[in-house]
């Protein structure tokens, strides 16, 4: 790695607000953060795998009634009690991983392709692109996100895909801002300089020493996003704009549980739970990457 | 004076940007929302004429251009038209809903700057001791922790099982206190980690190096030297993520049953009410352009520099 970005770009207004911490402050690499690390991804894991082959985890069906098992608490039967309409809450919410980690990850391609394209544009272009790429952004970032992924939901209709596209698209703009200064740098970078010398098409300069290595301070961001796509398309679930029921989401539990909070507290708090822990822990991630990334330069 | 007109030329093109992106979004975007509208009464049933009178009431049956021109000069006038869902007019429902928002929101911000800054001094004191390496993770999940859950919980603790709060509705004035806490823990989250990475840099520059070995007491050399140079980020994060909370307050008004421009929002984007819509987007573009004029204007008083190019 020969030049990666020194500016910290904040990740929500896109603008750079500050330079990376020198070596003095930087927190050292201990054993702790390794095993945070580790705990983090293990999370992850779990998280994914439940999405992909939900019967490893449970042979419950998500929707069967147990009947006279009306809202009970957790039990040996039981891991995460039961609903309402007394079915098994934790088989809901394995099940639930489904819809919306696979939302998370549409809502992450849309965001990363558009943002790393027209990023990848806008840093190589300069000039004309350039500007109106970036007054497009500004004026994309003018809306706070959630905002803009709720309006988009409105023009589009409800459902998890619509919910995953709108939080996707609201995504491109600060992706795209993160790239374009990570190109910035790139294109001032001696290879792609000896590059143009030695009469290398540009094409060819873009997609082979552009894009690589300007993506690779991006990459981090994509955990960071992972995290914010969740917690943006549960809150669009939660305000009821996501799955139908009796489909079970993440958000979407947690919203159903909204009328038992007094008498059945398992019913919000098991599945927010399960949500935050994936959050931390692809915030984790991002930060353990982060602040290492840099120190191998 | 350049300086203050450029600002307020700033502002004002936030919100004209909203004002473009939300129309963009909601009315050029493939997907007929009358249809969507009428088909949500689930009414076909609906009389050629009444979808056309609908139609017009949109401008849908205007060209895009044309309408564009059209919407913005009525928004310039402060008309934001109609709302399909109320029959009302869009400003006077904003009207009403505005105060009840502009309390939350600032009773957020209070509250996440007093914590947040105070918890950054305190994790400072010893920010390498074993209480404050373990403290200063909290933050991290202060702002990984979903809004609608955090609501839930506090709903949970402090109304339903000791009965402190009322648990929706803003009749008294402590009913905001919960709703404020909700939106203030990812907000104040952020103020905290912004400040204590401040309070750490500037510790690290030779004018307090100076300050120390001329032999200044330790509490002047951080209310005098650290503190002022570690809130500039802060100041600057307080402004720049006020739609945080503005985001937030969608969540946290619909949970709490307050009538707010948040609520009204996803009131309007449940009935797909595209006027209302894109009125209390530019609303909150107004707001969130408004408390980043006066963030600015606190600016100079902690940095002299800023003072002086002004």
């Amino acid at each position: 790695m020969t030049t990666a970005p020194s500016v910290i770009v904040d990740p929500i207004v896109g603008l750079e607000v500050g330079v990376t911490p020198d070596k003095r402050l930087r927190p050292r690499r201990t054993l702790g953060a390794r095993i945070g690390l580790g705990l983090c991804l293990a999370i992850i894991g779990v998280a994914v795998l439940a999405a992909a082959f939900p019967g490893w985890f449970t042979h419950t069906d998500p929707y069967k009634i147990f009947y006279g098992q009306h809202l009970k608490p957790p039990s040996w039967e039981h891991p995460f009690g039961t609903d309402n309409l007394s079915r098994d809450l934790y088989s809901r919410v394995v099940h639930g991983a489904h819809v919306s980690l696979t939302a998370s990850l549409l809502a992450l391609a849309i965001s990363f392709t558009g943002g790393t394209l027209l990023g990848l544009v806008a840093g190589s272009a300069g000039g004309f692109v350039d500007g109106v790429i970036m007054r497009v952004t500004d004026l994309m970032m003018s809306i706070p996100s959630l905002m803009m992924s709720l309006a988009i939901v409105a023009a589009l209709g409800f459902g998890t895909i619509n919910v995953a596209i709108a939080v996707g698209v609201a995504g491109i703009a600060a992706i795209t801002r993160l790239m374009r200064s990570s190109v910035l740098v790139v294109a001032r970078s001696a290879y792609v300089e000896a590059a143009v010398l030695s009469g290398v098409g540009w094409p060819t300069i873009l997609r082979k020493h552009v894009l690589p290595n300007s993506f690779a301070p991006v990459a981090a961001y994509i955990a960071l996003d992972f995290g914010a796509s969740i917690i943006a398309i549960s809150s669009l679930s939660f305000l009821g704009l996501g799955v139908k029921p009796p489909n079970p989401e993440w958000g979407a539990l947690v919203a159903d549980g909204r009328s038992f909070l007094a008498t059945a507290w398992w019913l919000t708090t098991i599945p927010g739970l399960v949500v935050t822990a994936v959050v931390v822990a692809a915030n984790g991630v991002f930060l353990y990457f982060q602040s290492s990334g840099r120190s191998s330069q | 004076m350049k300086r203050l007109a450029l600002r307020f030329g700033q502002a004002a093109l936030v919100v004209w940007g909203a004002f473009t992106v939300s129309f963009v979004i909601l009315y050029l975007i493939p997907g007929d929302s009358v249809s969507v509208l009428l088909g949500a009464d689930g009414g076909t049933a609906v009389s050629p004429e009444q979808e056309a009178a609908l139609r017009s009431s949109l401008g849908l049956d205007q060209g895009f251009f044309e309408r564009y021109v059209h919407l913005a000069w009525q928004y310039l006038h402060l008309d934001f038209g109609n709302s399909v869902l109320y029959g009302a007019r869009v400003t006077d429902l904003l009207k009403n809903a505005l105060p009840s928002t502009i309390v939350l929101t600032l009773s957020a911000m209070v509250l996440s700057i007093v914590f947040g800054i105070a918890f950054a001094v305190a994790i400072s004191f010893r920010p390498d001791g074993r209480i404050a390496r373990t403290l200063r993770i909290l933050p991290a999940f202060g702002n990984a922790v979903p809004t609608f859950w955090i609501a839930l919980i506090l709903l949970q603790v402090f109304s339903f099982q000791i009965h402190i709060f009322p648990s929706s509705g803003d009749a008294q004035w402590y009913s905001v206190v919960l709703p404020a806490l909700t939106i203030a823990i990812p907000y104040g989250s952020m103020i905290a980690q912004v400040t204590l990475d401040g309070i750490l840099r500037a510790r690290a520059e030779l004018y307090v190096t100076t300050a120390v070995s001329k032999g200044l007491r330790p509490l002047d050399v951080h209310t005098r030297h650290v503190l002022p140079a570690s809130l500039l980020p802060t100041v600057s994060i307080i402004g720049l993520h006020f739609g945080t909370l503005l985001a937030g307050a969608v969540i946290s008004e619909t949970v709490y049953s307050r009538q707010g421009i948040g609520s009204l929002m996803q009131q309007a984007v449940v009935q797909r009410d595209l006027p209302l819509v894109q009125g209390t987007i530019v609303t909150t573009a107004i707001v969130f352009v408004i408390v980043n004029l006066l963030t600015d204007a606190v600016y100079p008083l902690i940095d002299p520099r800023a003072k002086v190019s002004s």
